[in-house]
């Protein structure tokens, strides 16, 4: 297996870019490992749930627990790695040590819950626009949570290596801010990692639309199996075949489309909310301006406004990706699916990280493309797969017929080794 | 009376030279006529206040030296003082800027503590910062403001405004003028053995202004090589360190330069503790290079060290003395090869 697979390198640009990650794969391919790894295992923030029946939202975030004749509210993994988090950026902000991701949280094995149930209400959380809106613990928590900060200065500072006395100067500014925002946001740094065990492929298409909507999935493949992606150009004559395509191609390609502004928007919303709240205290509006970042590792000398126009243009890096993105949108059109702009926005602000991570040069665009149509975009389509087994039973298959010559086509696209031809694959399965 | 005129108009030229009057007009209004001239030229700088002035301190010394030629200042002030200074005290055109230029020329004359220089000042009546301009005088004029180890202030103005004037300085000047204070202040420090906090924290800073030589030293012995792109070279050395624990293997990218070797070798001890800090990370980071089979990494390595170590506090003095050439360089090393970020998981926004 190579140092960095390509799953990492795929992982890393979605951790950036604001997406969530969801790790799929047969069982011991290495999705917990790498799960763990991305998630910085060992730092003051990080936790995994392995997720089991009976796991409830409650549970990840607060419950009452029952301990003899007593009874005490405590705090779930979630509410927990959250607050450390706060913590430990807290701390970052005011002192700068770089190489200290403080964590995030590990959700092993989701196909084992109802992953819409158990993150529910979280999901609006999840999204960069709505993170400074929606509380992750509400106002009737603050006072178990500001006790919870307390007793985690000893285990933060210890993972941080650094002075207790130091992280305690930051509990009073964190304090102040949970008070003054009335609850305990999700950081805009904060990401989560999620591995999913699949027997078959068409598991996918069983999850919930609130939940693939927020994650990238990344499909991590067998051991026997490799990936190679290839792009032919005859077939790329193809791709905006259709006014839908062309429509939304013109989307992607122009910086002064909505969809593009709303992208540039999500990567500097950290700064968007200081500007929108001046009565935010001086030492919050400074953490959300440096530390908690939306765009985790790209660096505050990068000038994202002046880097986007590079991205977003036809014949750019990000092109192939653009094109292929605009197809998908004209195939689920004339399949009768609406797939919503966010997830536009969602592949501009992929494509943007991508650009200003000189992805380039490690990663193709053709397997650019790949990536972001396997893992943000072709899992949407998973809501025909109910359309498609009705057929079946009805014995129609007009509706498998297109699928599977989408799925011929991306083949000869970009190859039967490419993630996109297999997950399509998974879709006909379902 | 010629060279009067030269002196107050070279005081003249400085005063406005942050206004919009044209150069060719000031010295068409001060140019003709000494006593004219001096009643116009004044009257020309009333409309311009004590913080243009400052401001041009502040934004070009070396200019503003060298507009202030202060010998030549000075005689022309004393004769202009000689002669005219019972006419400006009692003429209500006399404008505080005409008061600070005696008060200038006066600082020549004899040397005086920080106290009695701040009291001086304050005497002036001028809208500038009183410790601000007192501590641009004792940096402007070391020879005649005696600071003793207690005017903690003018440390810390000094400190403070550390990078502005390295900034600033291409020249080297305000450094001369710097050091040759700092060595003043060394000295009695030396004598009266009094820790004062601030004063040793100007005196890090002051040894890390020093060990920029130490920076700029290995870049000038690479260039005296005929190395084309010095900087670029030097945080190969920095990347190739970083991954090697044996001096002599970097060394022996100098083999064709060996004049150079001595000069690196300071570089590479200036930086070892950044290098031991970041040399676990930085290594794991290279293997992952490698497997992409990368091209040359070792400069994107020294480029992220150069950054990483700018972003810690615990380097914080060695990284001030980082010339902002390299420090630029490392830059835009880095931006061309980000995704070096996301897989050493550098938290991106700890890096200004």
């Amino acid at each position: 297996m190579p140092l960095v697979s390509r799953a990492e390198l795929f992982s890393l640009i979605a951790l950036a870019s604001g997406k969530n990650v969801l790790l799929v794969g047969a069982p011991g391919v290495g999705k917990t490992r790498l799960a763990k790894q991305l998630a910085g295992e060992g730092m003051p923030a990080y936790e995994v749930v392995t997720c089991r029946e009976g796991l409830t939202y409650d549970r990840l975030v607060a419950f009452y627990s029952a301990k003899g004749d007593k009874v005490s509210l405590e705090l779930g993994p979630l509410a927990r790695s959250v607050l450390r988090y706060w913590l430990s950026i807290a701390w970052l902000s005011i002192a700068p040590k770089p190489l200290s991701l403080p964590g995030w949280i590990v959700l092993d094995e989701v196909n084992r819950v109802n992953i819409d149930v158990v993150l529910g209400e979280i999901f609006t959380a999840m999204d960069m626009e709505h993170r400074m809106s929606v509380k992750i613990l509400s106002e009737d928590l603050l006072k178990t949570a500001l006790d919870y900060l307390d007793s985690s200065v000893e285990v933060v500072a210890k993972r941080l290596g650094i002075s207790a006395d130091r992280v305690k100067a930051v509990v009073n500014d964190l304090k102040r801010f949970f008070d003054w925002f009335g609850g305990v946001p999700l950081p805009f740094s904060y990401r989560f990692i999620a591995t999913m065990n699949i027997y078959d492929r068409a598991q996918l298409y069983r999850l919930g639309h609130a939940f693939v909507r927020r994650f990238a999935y990344i499909y991590m493949l067998p051991p026997y199996e490799s990936y190679s992606v290839s792009w032919s150009t005859d077939q790329e004559k193809e791709l905006l075949r259709n006014e839908v395509s062309k429509g939304i191609y013109a989307m992607l390609t122009s910086i002064d489309s909505e969809v593009v502004k709303q992208a540039s928007r999500e990567l500097k919303m950290n700064k968007h909310v200081v500007e929108m709240h001046k009565d935010m205290p001086a030492e919050v509006a400074s953490l959300l301006t440096g530390v908690d970042n939306p765009t985790i590792y790209i660096p505050g000398f990068v000038d994202l406004d002046a880097e986007i126009p590079e991205v977003v243009k036809p014949g750019s890096y990000c092109d192939k990706a653009f094109k292929l993105v605009s197809h998908i949108y004209g195939f689920a059109e004339e399949v009768g699916v609406e797939l919503g702009t966010s997830l536009l926005v969602d592949v501009v602000k992929m494509c943007v990280v991508a650009g200003v991570a000189r992805y380039g040069k490690i990663v193709s665009d053709a397997e650019l493309a790949d990536f972001i149509a396997s893992s943000i975009v072709l899992p949407q389509l998973g809501v025909i797969a109910p359309r498609l087994r009705a057929e079946a039973l009805l014995g129609s298959e007009d509706l498998l017929k297109r699928v599977r010559d989408m799925r011929e086509y991306v083949k000869s696209l970009l190859g039967g080794k490419s993630l996109s031809y297999r997950v399509l694959r998974g879709l006909v399965e379902s | 009376m010629r060279r009067v005129t030269d002196a107050f108009r070279y005081a003249l030229i400085a005063y406005v030279s942050d206004s919009d009057v044209p150069m060719d007009a000031i010295y068409q209004y001060v140019g003709n006529g000494p006593v004219v001239h001096g009643a116009k030229g004044l009257s020309i700088a009333q409309r311009v206040d004590v913080d243009s002035l400052r401001q041009h301190f502040l934004t070009d010394i070396p200019l503003a030296k060298t507009c202030f030629d202060f010998d030549k200042l000075r005689e022309g002030v004393i004769r202009l003082r000689s002669e005219y200074v019972e006419t400006f005290k009692s003429s209500p055109t006399l404008s505080s800027v005409a008061k600070f230029v005696l008060f200038l020329e006066s600082l020549h004359g004899e040397g005086r503590t920080v106290a009695k220089l701040r009291s001086d000042v304050a005497g002036l009546g001028l809208s500038a910062s009183v410790d601000e301009l007192v501590a641009y005088l004792a940096l402007l004029f070391p020879a005649k403001v005696r600071i003793r180890c207690s005017d903690t202030d003018v440390y810390g103005y000094l400190i403070q405004n550390f990078d502005r004037l390295k900034s600033i300085s291409s020249h080297s000047d305000v450094a001369k003028v710097f050091l040759a204070t700092v060595s003043e202040l060394c000295k009695s420090i030396d004598e009266a053995v009094v820790e004062v906090v601030p004063m040793l924290r100007f005196l890090n800073v002051a040894k890390t202004r020093r060990s920029t030589n130490v920076f700029e030293v290995a870049i000038d012995a690479l260039r005296s090589a005929g190395v084309a792109d010095a900087e670029d070279f030097l945080l190969k050395v920095l990347g190739v360190a970083v991954e090697s624990t044996d001096m002599d293997t970097t060394l022996s990218m100098l083999a064709q330069y060996n004049d150079a070797k001595r000069a690196i070798q300071s570089f590479l001890d200036s930086l070892k503790p950044t290098i031991e800090a970041y040399r676990g990370v930085l290594v794991s980071c290279a293997e992952k290079l490698k497997s992409l089979s990368l091209g040359d990494i070792h400069t994107v390595l020294g480029s992220l060290l150069i950054l990483l170590s700018a972003s810690d506090q615990r380097f914080g003095e060695v990284s001030k003395a980082f010339p902002l050439g390299l420090v630029s360089r490392a830059k835009d090393v880095v931006k061309d090869n980000a995704y070096v970020l996301l897989l050493c998981r550098v938290f991106g926004s700890s890096l200004r």
